[in-house]
Formats: C-alpha cells, structure tokens, sequence
C-alpha cells in the first residue's frame, strides 16, 4: 500500500503492540507510538487500542494529551478508529463510568454503555457479516467486556458497518445496541479486537477506504 | 527491550472454538477470550485493595484493574497463620464500587476458592502463593473454568507448566510483602534468559531443554517461536516506587503488579498515580524524574533472607 502517511497507535495502555505489528505488516506507511503531545502531532492518522479507558483517559490527562487528543478526534480531515475502548473514548457521551465520571476524547456522535454485557465471564466471540470487507466471508470477533452502542445521531452521515444477529440487551436500555461496527466519515468504531485475531481485512479497509483517501 | 507480537494462541495451538451467532455457550470463555482480558491490562498497573475505599482510591489513580484480597502481603507477613480468599461479600462490594476489572486471589490447588470466586463475577483469579497452599502436589487444573487464571513464576519451566495448566496469564513472583525488588527481578531476568537460550536453540536441542525445565514441549516451541511467553507476563513481588515499575517494565515484562507498595506507603493515592505514569512512559527519563519526585514516604523494605518473617512465598508452587 502507499506511504507517505503517518499513522500513530495510542499507546499509553493496553493491547497497542498488536495495532502496531498488524500495521507494519500491511503497509509501508510510517507506523509510531503516541505517548506524548508531540508524537500526536506527527500523525494523519490514529488508532485507539483495547485496554481500561479509565486509565487510558487518565493517563491522557496526566500527560498532557487530553485536549489534543480532542482536537485531533474532533478534526474532520484526521482519520480515527476506536476499538472496544477506544470507541468509549471516540463517543460524546458514555454511561456506567467510575464515579465522578470520565473524561472522553468524542470525534463521534454516538452514545455507548460501558461494560453492558457483563463482566469477564460473559466475553464471547462471534462471527460478524459485513459488506464492506475484501471479501464476504464472516469476520469472528473477539468481545472482551466490551461497550455496547446505545444510539447515534441519524443524521450525522453514521453508517452501520456490522451488527450481531440479535442485541443482546433489551431494546428500551439500548435500541440499537446490536450493531458493533460503525463510521462517521473519517472516523470508525468497532466494539470487538480485530487486532486480536489474525484476520487483517479491518485493519485493510481502515487504511485503503479511509487513511489513504485523506 | 520488550519483545515484540505475541500472537497468542491456547496451549493446543489453536484458536479456540467459535459459533455463528452471539454467546452461545461454546463461544464463552474461550481462550482467545482469556488470554484476551490480559492483553488489555498490558502497559497497565493492577493494584492490591482490601476493601471498596482502597478499590476507589486505586481506579483515580488510573490502575488498569485492582487485586481483591483480605490482607496485604506486607500485613499476611507480620500477623502470620492461614491466608485465604477474601470474603465474598468484599468482593462484591468491591465489584460495585468501580468499573475497570476486579481480579481476586484462590490458594493454590484450592479449586473450591475458585468456584466461588467465578461464582462471585471476578474478571480473573489470581492463583497465588501469597495465600496459604492447600495442595502442596497438584495446582488447579483452570482449563475447567470460564474466568480466566493468572499464576506466578520464578523461571520459564514454571511458567509454561501452569500455562499447560491452562493460565491465561503468568506474572513473575518476586517476593510479596518486602518493598524489596530484588526478587522480581531476579525472577524476571530468569524468565528472560530462559526464553533467549530456548529462541537460539535447533529442535533436537529443544526436546532436551523442555525435560530440564519440565516443560511440555510445544509450549516451549511455541515461545521459541514467537521469542516471548504465549501468553502475556506481568512482573509482581516487592515493587515500591515508580523506579521500579519502570525497571521491570524494561527488563521486558508487559505491565506491573503492586502489592504492599500502595496502601502501606505515606501517600496511597500520590505513589499510586505516580506508578501508573512510570508504567507508561518507562522510557522516558525525564517524565519517570517527575513523577518519582515527593512522594512521601515509601512502604518500608525487608531484606529477603533466612530470617524474612513469613518466610520466602516465591518457593510455594510446583
């Protein structure tokens, strides 16, 4: 694939070595950790891993990062793609957070619940279909006590990339809480860990569709 | 110095079993899904609490998840007698006072402990030496659990022998309830120097390697392969300040457990936050210069030798 984009990798907490080594192997564009405000501002691109977002948005906080990581988030010709708790920190507005609430980085117009399907006994894997892959075959994701989707605004150009067949929680607690993957132009979400599988055509479509069109 | 992609897979080889459709039985604690809860706490610090104010106290200082115990090691040192799971009513009150992952300690080969702990909705057990043995042949066999296990290690035998157990998690011991790193280290730099002689080495070489280690051997392979634990490694065991999280973290572990450390310290919630920025930037000098500046008073430090009161826990395990 081309180069001549930077694409960063939070890496402040949790699985962001997987993002990194999925990356490299798909393309020659440079590939960095984020640590700091100035590493941020070498990026076209970011990744939100997997990990605690309580201590990711904490972190963030204490060094710095925060209100960059807003403004980049929230910059509509910066490509952004949030996995499990990177789309709790992508959304404008998350329930169920510690006390005395958390800080978000937003960029997107959904709403999520944190931690709606339980704790660690009940994390699952699934096979997802979507439509907008390399090829049509189903995609299995690994859901790790994950975020599930409340809403999204309808007419912020949000489209659905995948749901699960049914969603598991009632309706009235989150209406459309069976979808799991989403995007709002440059930005994307995915409440399940594509980087933990070995299945590259997510990482393969956020770069082709969305990064190497910016 | 960390090493690199650890594409983990379960002790068979494979990816575990997958269904079409959401949770159906099947596709519930999997290993993928095991494994997969450590490889978010990964860069993270995962703090000793004994009550929902220290869980609290913890969560705002930005650890990754917190250790639900009944003692701290520092005070199982000093009173001394049996050491178990915490009340489950603790646990409880702990699992509702936060939102990151609450994990909880089992004795070795107490399988009981454990059921009840999965029973009570922990996100992971810790089976630990920290606690009092109740079998001294035989630790738990975690394959027949949906929660997923973590289990210390003093070398790389130890470790790929409770893997093969079905841990989905290993943390190196050093010694609990000390301040004193030295052990952690030392257990680090074995597990370290245990997976470079097994990466360099040719097949043949290997199948002698696995009977000194008394390991199984295609878990040695794959670690050989991949240059790394097949599952993600913690350090714990007598970390104190954030010099040492640091440390550990170079010397090449994934993130860090500390005990004692925290709440026995002048100022739990300074030294706390102060260990979770070391952790992340433990590469960088001047950031670790920072946050190591008045943190008050450290938890104060044993030597570990024959006369450790409580005796050295590293040598509970088989």
């Amino acid at each position: 694939m081309t180069a001549g984009k930077s694409i960063g990798v939070l890496s402040l907490q949790g699985a962001f070595i997987e993002h990194i080594h999925r990356l490299k192997q798909l393309t020659d564009a440079t590939v960095l950790q984020v640590k700091t405000p100035e590493d941020l501002e070498k990026c076209h691109a970011l990744i939100i891993p997997g990990g605690e977002s309580t201590t990711i948005s904490l972190v963030a906080q204490r060094s710095g990062l925060l209100e960059p990581l807003r403004a980049f988030c929230n910059n509509p010709n910066k490509a952004v793609w949030g996995t499990c708790a990177g789309m709790i920190l992508l959304s404008k507005e998350a329930t169920k957070t510690m006390r005395g609430g958390q800080e978000l980085f937003g960029g997107m117009d959904i709403t999520v619940n944190r931690n709606q399907y339980g704790s660690q006994i009940e994390s699952f894997q699934a096979d997802l279909q979507f439509n907008c892959l390399s090829t049509d075959e189903s995609f299995n994701a690994i859901f790790i006590r994950a975020p599930i989707l409340h809403s999204y605004d309808q007419d912020k150009g949000i489209i659905e990339l995948a749901s699960l067949i049914d969603n598991p929680i009632d309706d009235k607690l989150a209406p459309k809480g069976n979808v799991v993957a989403l995007r709002q132009f440059n930005k994307m979400c995915t409440s399940f860990h594509p980087e933990l599988t070995q299945d590259k055509r997510l990482h393969e479509y956020f770069l082709k569709e969305i990064v190497f069109k910016l | 110095m960390s090493a690199e992609n650890p594409t983990i897979v379960g002790p068979a080889g494979g990816q575990s079993t997958q269904k079409n459709g959401k949770g159906g039985d099947g596709s519930i604690g999997t290993f993928s899904v095991k494994s997969g809860l450590a490889q978010m706490l990964k860069g993270g610090v995962i703090m000793d609490v004994v009550n929902a104010e220290q869980a609290r106290i913890a969560e705002e200082a930005g650890a990754c998840a917190v250790m639900a115990l009944e003692r701290v090691p520092a005070d199982i040192r000093q009173e001394g007698g049996v050491s178990r799971m915490s009340d489950p009513v603790l646990i409880k009150e702990i699992i509702d006072a936060v939102t990151i992952p609450v994990m909880a300690k089992a004795r070795i080969g107490h399988f009981v402990e454990s059921q009840i702990l999965q029973e009570c909705g922990v996100d992971y057990i810790d089976e630990s030496e920290v606690l009092t043995p109740a079998d001294e042949q035989h630790h738990i066999n975690k394959h027949q659990f949906k929660v997923p296990f973590v289990c210390g290690c003093k070398n790389l035998g130890e470790a790929l022998r409770r893997i093969s157990e079905g841990a989905a998690m290993i943390r190196t011991k050093g010694e609990a309830g000390t301040g004193n790193v030295v052990e952690a280290v030392r257990h680090e730099r074995q597990l370290m120097a245990d997976i470079r002689k097994a990466a360099s080495m040719e097949e043949e070489e290997l199948y002698a390697f696995a009977k000194d280690l008394q390991a199984p051997y295609h878990l040695l392979k794959e670690t050989a392969r991949l240059k790394r634990l097949p599952v993600v490694n913690f350090a714990a065991g007598g970390l104190a300040t954030p010099a040492d999280a640091a440390m550990m973290m170079q010397l090449g572990c994934d993130g860090v457990f500390v005990g004692s450390g925290i709440f026995k310290s002048g100022d739990p919630l300074k030294r706390a936050k102060a260990i979770v920025q070391a952790t992340t930037h433990y590469q960088n000098p001047k950031i670790l210069a920072q946050v190591s500046e008045g943190l008050g008073e450290a938890m104060v430090g044993l030597n570990v030798d024959k006369n450790l009161k409580g005796g050295q826990f590293a040598q509970r395990g088989w």
